[in-house]
């Protein structure tokens, strides 16, 4: 018998139909809070873009994975999105990190030219992403915070709440925020409130803190890691039966699998006692990791989705053979799902 | 105080590095050549609505003719936009130089050498930014507004600079 229809399975069958598709993570739990059956809401992870130019010019060893595939993923979610409405509403996200400022020029970029060139330069991609119908929301990313001062990206925003308890955001911060003084922590923790977004003047406040991260790295072998990336098992989506799947639990999992869950676990919780926002679940990418993590405790329930990246190299439980990360991920009716695609044929 | 250094760093990043980055609104309707961008290489009609909106000192609706004090370089403008071979650009540079975009317009349109290019085209009548972004290159009084696609200027629009105030 065929699973009963619902936007998480729209979206399978969508991407069944452009990719090959492997089931990465499952969490299905309604200890999220997330009971919306009409909603589908999909997260594009780093990407990373840089010119061809660049690439060559600067010697980078590795690129954006699968750019075609990903362009047609991006356009049958654009086709996803009109045909759900107006039942259900699909909403997409690109989670920071599309594009890559940082390798794309050595210094500053007043002028936005980078980011200008690089448009230019995958322009159909880009173009696919900004579709109106689409409607993409754009979160900053380390390697793209710069663009929050230019006219045409003001609308990105650093972090999301996905009402009642999902927070999206990139996730750099956690590299960083245990590192600062209080009052610039208190200001970090404007990107974990609905109520108190950061406004332009608290980017500015942080923007040295994030270029103090690029300092005297050339990126030119890789961002985040030098080798394939840990995601555990995966699992073929024919032979998918519904339950979770390859959910790192707290306590039982592998300390790599369970980056960032306590530090974000940690700052919802404060921004919980600031701004009485209640989040169960933060969604980032960042790490190029992709993975489900869970505190399960007599102290509470928390998730962290990691959407991986469509840059450098993941490896399975039962294959370390490195393959291009090219990952997308879901939530709908408290479950979360990631997404391994690979080209067809 | 453990990061004296830390803040003062903030404190100065918060007060010296703020710069706006240069933008072209796109003007309101007479202020422009057209409503919709023309496309290029100019063909006489178009040469010729360009023209004229020069003519009337950048007022599409303005009644009376207006002496242009750059009208050699503008005409030198339309003419090397009526050439395909002058609309070849390299899109992918990131800068702000024009003519390392556009050089074979630069060469036959002086006007535009040491010119900015400005890529923050702001146009309240889109959904979204243009995708590739707009190249615009703004002389004493206008701003060339172009579209580009695939390593070419494809269309054009002419606006009345903001900073012209007269007429």
């Amino acid at each position: 018998m065929s699973p009963p229809r619902s936007l998480h399975s729209d979206l399978l069958a969508s991407l069944r139909g452009i990719a090959s598709v492997q089931l990465v993570a499952r969490l299905q739990d309604d200890r999220l809070s997330f009971p919306q059956t009409n909603e589908l809401h999909v997260f594009i992870p780093d990407l990373h873009l840089i010119t061809a130019a660049r690439r060559a010019e600067a010697g980078y060893r590795y690129g954006t994975n699968y750019p075609a595939l990903l362009e047609a993923v991006v356009k049958s979610l654009r086709a996803l999105r009109l045909a759900s409405a107006p039942a259900g509403e699909v909403v997409v996200y690109q989670i920071g990190d599309l594009f890559d400022l940082w390798r794309q020029v050595d210094g500053l970029d007043p002028n936005a030219n980078a980011a200008s060139a690089i448009q230019n330069d995958q322009a159909s991609l880009v173009e696919a992403l900004r579709d109106a119908d689409l409607n993409a929301q754009f979160l900053l990313g380390n390697h793209d915070y710069d663009l929050y001062r230019f006219p045409n990206f003001d609308a990105w925003q650093r972090s999301y709440v996905v009402a009642p308890s999902v927070m999206l955001l990139h996730g750099d911060v956690f590299d960083w925020v245990e590192q600062l003084p209080g009052e610039l922590k208190n200001l970090v923790l404007y990107l974990f409130s609905a109520s108190h977004p950061p406004g332009t003047a608290e980017l500015e406040k942080l923007r040295p803190l994030n270029n103090r991260q690029r300092a005297g790295r050339n990126f030119r072998d890789f961002i985040q890691n030098q080798v394939a990336a840990p995601t555990g098992r995966w699992r073929d989506t024919g032979d998918d039966d519904g339950a979770s799947w390859n959910v790192q639990v707290e306590g039982t999992a592998p300390p790599e699998m369970l980056l960032y869950l306590d530090a974000a676990r940690q700052k919802c919780a404060e921004a919980n006692a600031q701004f009485a926002s209640a989040p169960k679940m933060a969604v980032i990418g960042h790490t190029h990791q992709a993975r489900i993590a869970v505190h399960d405790a007599p102290d509470g329930f928390f998730a962290l989705m990691d959407c991986g990246a469509w840059i450098e190299n993941c490896r399975t439980v039962d294959d370390p053979t490195p393959r291009p990360n090219a990952q997308i991920a879901a939530l709908s009716a408290n479950e979360a799902r990631i997404y391994q695609l690979a080209p067809l044929g | 105080m453990r990061y004296p250094l830390l803040l003062l760093v903030v404190g100065l990043a918060t007060g010296c590095a703020v710069r706006s980055p240069a933008v072209v609104p796109m003007r309101e309707q007479q202020f422009r050549s057209h409503d919709q961008a023309v496309g290029l290489p100019l063909d006489a009609a178009a040469r010729g609505e360009v023209a004229s909106f020069l003519e009337h000192g950048g007022n599409r609706f303005g009644p009376n003719a207006v002496p242009d004090a750059q009208a050699a370089g503008h005409r030198q403008i339309l003419d090397a936009l009526a050439a395909p071979g002058n609309l070849k650009i390299r899109a992918d540079l990131a800068t702000s130089d024009f003519c390392a975009i556009a050089a074979p317009l630069c060469q036959a349109a002086p006007i535009f050498r040491k010119r900015i290019a400005v890529t923050q085209v702001i146009d309240a009548r889109n959904r979204e930014p243009n995708v590739p972004d707009p190249i615009a290159v703004c002389d004493e009084e206008y701003c060339w507004i172009f579209r580009q696609a695939g390593n070419l200027l494809t269309h054009l629009v002419v606006v009345r600079s903001v900073r012209r105030l007269h007429p």
